[in-house]
C-alpha cells in the first residue's frame, strides 16, 4: 500500500475505433449532403438580419399584433393564404425582375381576398413589382438634399445634409427624419419631406450626387388604389430599420404601429409578408474570394462585422464548405504524385529527408493520461476479497479443518473448554437447545475432522465443498446463539 | 521537460509530405506546407509560454477539517499573475488510499485565465485521524496534443486532522448507567481544590478557609470545605496498525475506538482523572505527554487520537517499543491502561507487552474489537461468498484464540460487541475506584 497513484484498471472499449471512425465518417457525409444551416448571413434591410441596418425589429413588433410570414422563396409564398394579406418590401438590394414581380402579384391576388402593399424604399428596384401591380406609383430614385444657406458670411459653401424632416399621414401626421430618401411620384401624396426654414431648401441630386432640381418640399409617399388593391409607397426604408427602433427616439415606433394598423385595418386575422428573396447574404466563400467586396458591406455597418465573423466561422467550418475541396485537392495530388511510379518513390525519399531533417532524432512517447488516484478498501479482509476475486481459491478440506478450530476457539471463549473436550457436547447441547442434534452434529464435526487432517480414512467419499457449506452454517449459527446469550458479536 | 508526441511524429510527417509535393509537384501546396510548420512551431510556443506561466502560479491551499462528523474540504487556488493564460492542463490529485471522494474530481482537466484564479475544491469524507491530500500533478499539452509536459508537482500535499466525534449517546448512556448502578461514588469532602460545601468552624480549622461573608451576616464562624479528588490515571493506548482500518469508512475497528476513548475521556475528565493516550502502529509510536488533569488531559487524548495514521510500510507492531515510550509516562502504579487493538497477529508480544505492565502494578485491559464484526458485506457471486464467509470465519477463529490466550494468562479482555465497550471500561473504572 503506498500513496503512489495508480493506474486505473483497464477498461476494455465496447465500441471499436473502426466502428466509430465508420460513424464519424457517415456522419461527415450526411453533414455535406445537408449543408450548412444558413448558406450565408442576411446583410441589409433583411427581416432575417438582426443588426443595426436589418429589419427583424419590425417583424418582431408586427408578430405581436399580427401574423407574419417570411418569404425566402417564391413556393413560400404560394403557401400563403389569408382573408388580409400586406406584402411588406423594405430597400430592397436585389432588383424585382418583371415576370417575378408578376408572378408575386398575381399569387397574392389569388391568395389573400384583400391585399394591401407596402413598399419602403429608396431605390428604383420594387418599381417593377408596382408596375406589375398596374399602379401609379414609382420611386424616383434620387437623393433629397437638405441645403442650408450658409450663416453670417463666413463662408460661401452650401450645406448638403440628405437628412431631410419629412410628414407623412396615415391616420395622423407624423414628422419623421428621412435618411436619403427618393421622391415619389404618381399616386396620391400623403407624405413630403420639406424645409424647416427659409434659410433651408430641399433639393434632388441624381446618383452621381449632381444636384438638378430644387423646391421647398418633395412628395416622398404615396398611396394607391387598383382593383381593390391598396399601395402604399415611402421612398425611404430607413425609418423601418432596426436601428430607429433601437435609438432612444418614440416617433418611429409610434408611426409604425400606425402604418401597420392602417394596412392591417386593426384585424388580429391579418397576414403580414415580409420579402427575404431580395436582400444578398455574405456567403464565405463570397469573403474569400472578394475580400474587398465583403470588407465595403461589411464598412457600411461595423457593428454587423461583431455578427458576422461567428456566423462566418460557423460556416466555414462545417465540413460542406471545406471537405469537398480538401478531397478535391488530395485526389488531384495523388493523381500527380502517382503519374508514374519514380516520382512516387523520389516524393517517398524526399519527405523521408525532410521528416528526418525536421524531427532532428526527437523521441515521441505515447501520450497517455495522468494516473489516478485509486481509492481502496485495507485490512485482512479486503486481501481476503482480493484473493477470493481472482477466482483461484476453493473450498477444500483445509478449509474444514480450520472451521473446525474456528467452532473450538469459540466454544472456549464461551465456556472454556474446547471442541474436543469432555463439556464439548454439554457446551454444545445448549447453544443449540437440541441434545440429540448436539449428539450428531458433534460425531459428524469429529469425524470429518480426522479424515480432514489425515489420521482416518473414513469416511471414503467426501465433498469438501458441501461440507464446509454445512460447517459454515453450523458455525453461524453457534456464533448467533453465543451472542444472544453473552452480549458478544464474535463472527 | 516538453516531450512530444506521437501525435506529432504523425503531423510532421504529413508536413513532410506537404513540402515535398510542393518543391516536386506544385508551388501550390507551399503556402499550406508553411502554415503547417508555423502551426507546429506556434504550439510549441505556446506550451513554452504556458510553461512559464505555470512557474509563475502562486498556489494557496486551504483544508478546513475539524471533527469527523464534517467533511474535509480541500480548496487549491491556482493564481495566475502572468499575461498568458495556461490551458488545457491536465491534473490528477493523490491522496491516501483510505479517504473517499465525496465532492469533486480527483483527476481532469482545468484552466487558469491570464491575471485570473481557477480553484479546484476537493470534499473528503472525514475520518479520525491524521491524513495526507497530495501532491497535485498537471501536465500541459497543445491545442492540438503534440507536445506535453513531464508531470509538474503544482502542490506539494499537506496533512490534515481530524478529531474524533464525542457521541451524546454514548456520554449520555455512559452518565445514565453510573448513575442508575450506583458506581459513581457520593461526594465527600477531604483534599482537593474544588469547592465541596461550608460548615461550622472546628477547632484545628485553617483561618484561610474562615468564609468571612457568613460570620458578616451570622456572627458565626464558617470555614469552606473542598471535594475530596481523585487521582485515578488513565492511559488509553490506540493501535491503528493496518487490520484496525477494515470496514466501511467511518466505522472500522480504530475509528470506533477513537469516538469511544473521545466519549470515555471526556467523561473522566469531568470525573478529574488524569489521562493520556498513546497512537501506535507499525510505523510510529504517537507519545502526548504525561497525564493530565481535567481539560489538559482531555486534550491530550484528543491529540492522540487526531494523530492516528495509517502505516503504509510493510511492518509488524513492536509491543517491546510501545512499552519502552509507556513506561516513562506512568504514574508509579495503579493505573489504568486501555489497550484498543486486535488480538490475532503479535499475541505473544501483547499478552508479554500486558503482563509486564501488570506485573508493576497497573490495572491493564486489552480492548478487543472483533474485527469481524466491522467487515461489511460486499457484492461477491454466490458461488465466492460461500468461500469468503469460510476464510472470514477462519479470521474470526485468530481473533478468538488471541482473546482466550490472553485471558488464559490472566489478563483482562474486554471483548463485547461494539456498543458496549464504552460501558464495560466504565464499569473496570469505577468499580475498581
Amino acid at each position: 500500500m503506498s500513496m503512489q497513484l495508480k493506474k486505473a484498471p483497464k477498461q476494455r472499449a465496447l465500441v471499436s475505433a473502426a466502428l466509430i471512425a465508420t460513424i464519424i465518417a457517415i456522419g461527415l457525409l450526411a453533414l455535406i449532403e445537408k449543408g450548412p444551416v444558413a448558406p450565408g448571413v442576411p446583410v441589409g434591410a433583411s427581416p432575417l438580419n438582426p443588426m443595426a441596418l436589418g429589419t427583424s425589429q419590425l417583424v418582431d413588433l408586427v408578430a405581436k399584433n399580427y401574423s407574419i410570414t417570411i418569404i425566402h422563396s417564391l413556393t413560400e409564398l404560394s403557401r400563403v393564404r389569408g382573408e388580409l394579406c400586406t406584402y411588406v418590401t423594405i430597400s430592397p438590394e436585389v432588383p424585382y425582375r418583371s415576370e417575378e414581380a408578376n408572378s408575386i402579384a398575381s399569387m397574392l391576388k389569388e391568395r389573400c381576398a384583400r391585399l394591401k402593399i407596402l413598399v419602403a424604399d429608396e431605390s428604383t428596384y420594387s418599381n417593377t413589382l408596382l408596375q406589375a401591380l398596374n399602379s401609379s406609383i414609382r420611386i424616383n430614385g434620387d437623393r433629397i438634399l437638405l441645403v442650408t444657406a450658409p450663416r453670417g458670411g463666413e463662408t460661401t459653401r452650401l450645406e448638403l445634409s440628405p437628412y431631410p424632416p419629412a410628414n407623412i399621414t396615415i391616420r395622423t401626421s407624423h414628422i419623421l427624419i428621412l435618411d436619403k430618401a427618393s421622391t415619389v411620384s404618381g399616386g396620391g401624396a400623403i407624405g413630403y419631406a420639406y424645409a424647416r426654414s427659409e434659410s433651408e431648401v430641399l433639393c434632388l441630386a441624381d446618383p452621381n450626387g449632381n444636384v438638378y432640381k430644387c423646391e421647398a418640399a418633395f412628395a416622398i409617399a404615396s398611396r394607391d388604389l387598383v382593383k381593390g388593391v391598396e399601395i402604399l409607397a415611402i421612398g425611404d426604408g430607413s425609418i423601418l430599420l432596426n436601428q430607429v427602433f433601437s435609438s432612444n427616439r418614440s416617433e418611429y415606433m409610434f408611426f409604425t404601429q400606425e402604418l401597420f394598423s392602417y394596412l392591417c385595418e386593426n384585424n388580429p386575422h391579418c397576414t403580414v409578408i415580409f420579402d427575404a428573396m431580395h436582400y444578398i447574404s455574405l456567403s464565405p466563400r463570397d469573403l474569400l474570394n472578394n475580400p474587398s467586396y465583403s470588407l465595403r458591406e461589411l464598412a457600411k455597418d461595423p457593428t454587423t462585422l461583431l455578427y458576422l465573423m461567428p456566423s462566418v466561422l460557423a460556416i466555414i467550418l462545417h465540413p460542406s464548405v471545406w471537405l469537398p475541396p480538401l478531397i478535391q485537392l488530395l485526389s488531384t495530388l495523388l493523381e500527380k504524385a502517382l503519374a508514374s511510379i519514380a516520382g512516387a518513390a523520389v516524393i517517398l525519399l524526399l519527405t523521408l529527408l525532410i521528416y528526418r531533417m525536421v524531427m532532428g532524432g526527437a523521441r515521441t512517447s505515447h501520450d497517455s493520461r495522468l494516473p489516478e488516484q485509486v481509492e481502496e478498501e485495507v485490512g485482512v479482509f479486503a486481501e481476503l476479497r482480493k484473493s477470493i476475486a481472482t477466482g483461484k481459491v476453493k473450498l477444500t478440506k483445509r478449509d474444514f479443518a480450520s472451521l473446525c478450530q474456528t467452532l473450538d476457539a469459540m466454544l472456549k471463549f464461551y465456556r472454556g473448554s474446547g471442541l474436543w473436550s469432555e463439556q464439548a457436547l454439554d457446551v454444545l447441547a445448549e447453544l443449540l437447545g437440541d441434545r440429540k442434534r448436539a449428539y450428531r452434529e458433534l460425531q459428524w464435526v469429529l469425524k470429518l475432522y480426522r479424515k480432514a487432517v489425515g489420521k482416518s480414512w473414513l469416511p471414503i467419499l467426501v465433498l469438501w465443498r458441501r461440507a464446509v457449506k454445512r460447517l459454515v452454517r453450523l458455525v453461524e449459527e453457534i456464533g448467533k446463539s453465543i451472542s444472544e446469550r453473552i452480549g458478544v458479536n464474535i463472527i | 521537460m516538453i516531450v512530444p508526441t506521437n501525435r506529432f511524429s504523425a503531423y510532421m510527417a504529413v508536413t513532410a509530405l506537404v513540402i515535398a509535393i510542393a518543391l516536386l509537384i506544385t508551388l501550390e501546396t507551399l503556402p499550406f506546407a508553411a502554415f503547417l510548420l508555423a502551426l507546429g512551431i506556434a504550439m510549441s510556443l505556446h506550451i513554452r509560454l504556458s510553461i512559464r506561466a505555470v512557474e509563475n502560479l502562486k498556489v494557496e491551499a486551504v483544508i478546513d477539517s475539524f471533527t469527523d462528523k464534517e467533511p474535509v474540504v480541500v480548496r487549491i487556488r491556482l493564481v495566475n499573475k502572468s499575461l498568458y493564460p495556461v490551458l488545457i492542463a491536465e491534473y490528477s490529485l493523490s491522496y491516501e488510499p483510505i479517504l473517499r471522494l465525496e465532492k469533486g474530481c480527483k483527476a481532469g482537466v482545468l484552466a487558469v485565465p491570464s491575471k485570473g484564479i481557477a480553484e479546484l475544491v476537493f470534499v473528503f469524507g472525514a475520518r479520525v485521524g491524521t491524513h495526507k491530500v497530495g501532491p497535485l500533478t498537471i501536465v500541459l499539452r497543445d491545442l492540438l496534443g503534440l507536445f506535453k509536459t513531464q508531470p509538474l508537482v503544482l502542490w506539494k500535499g499537506s496533512s490534515f486532522r481530524v478529531a474524533p466525534s464525542i457521541e451524546a449517546t454514548i456520554l449520555k448512556r455512559l452518565y445514565l448507567y453510573t448513575r442508575s448502578s450506583g458506581l459513581v461514588k457520593a461526594k465527600a469532602p477531604g483534599e482537593g481544590v474544588e469547592f465541596y460545601d461550608v460548615r461550622d468552624y472546628r477547632p484545628g480549622d485553617e483561618l484561610r478557609r474562615v468564609v468571612w461573608r457568613v460570620y458578616a451576616s451570622r456572627q458565626r464562624l464558617a470555614v469552606w470545605e473542598a471535594e475530596r479528588e481523585s487521582y485515578q490515571a488513565i492511559v488509553y493506548i490506540v493501535n491503528s496498525s493496518r487490520d484496525m482500518w477494515t470496514g466501511a469508512p467511518r466505522s472500522t475497528p480504530v475509528e470506533h475506538s477513537a469516538r469511544i476513548i473521545a466519549s470515555i475521556a471526556r467523561y473522566a475528565a469531568t470525573r478529574g482523572y488524569l489521562q493520556t493516550a498513546l497512537a501506535v502502529n507499525e510505523c510510529d509510536i504517537g507519545v502526548f505527554g504525561d497525564p493530565a488533569f481535567g481539560k489538559q488531559g482531555f486534550a491530550r487524548v484528543l491529540e492522540a487520537l487526531r494523530s492516528i495514521s495509517l502505516c503504509t510500510e510493510e511492518k509488524q507492531l513492536d509491543w517491546g517499543e510501545v512499552l519502552f515510550k509507556t513506561l516513562p509516562l506512568l504514574p508509579r502504579e495503579h493505573t489504568f491502561i486501555f489497550i484498543f487493538t486486535k488480538t490475532a497477529l503479535g499475541t505473544e508480544q501483547l499478552l508479554d507487552f500486558a503482563t509486564k505492565l501488570s506485573a508493576l502494578g497497573h490495572r491493564v485491559y486489552v480492548v478487543a474489537p472483533l474485527v469481524t464484526t466491522y467487515d461489511v458485506s460486499q457484492s461477491l457471486p454466490q458461488k465466492l461468498i460461500e468461500i469468503y464467509r469460510a476464510r472470514q470465519l477462519e479470521i474470526a477463529s485468530e481473533e478468538l484464540k488471541g482473546v482466550n490466550i490472553l485471558r488464559s494468562r490472566g489478563v483482562r479482555v474486554i471483548a463485547v460487541s461494539p456498543q458496549l465497550v464504552a460501558q464495560r471500561i466504565v464499569q473496570a473504572i469505577e468499580l475498581t475506584t
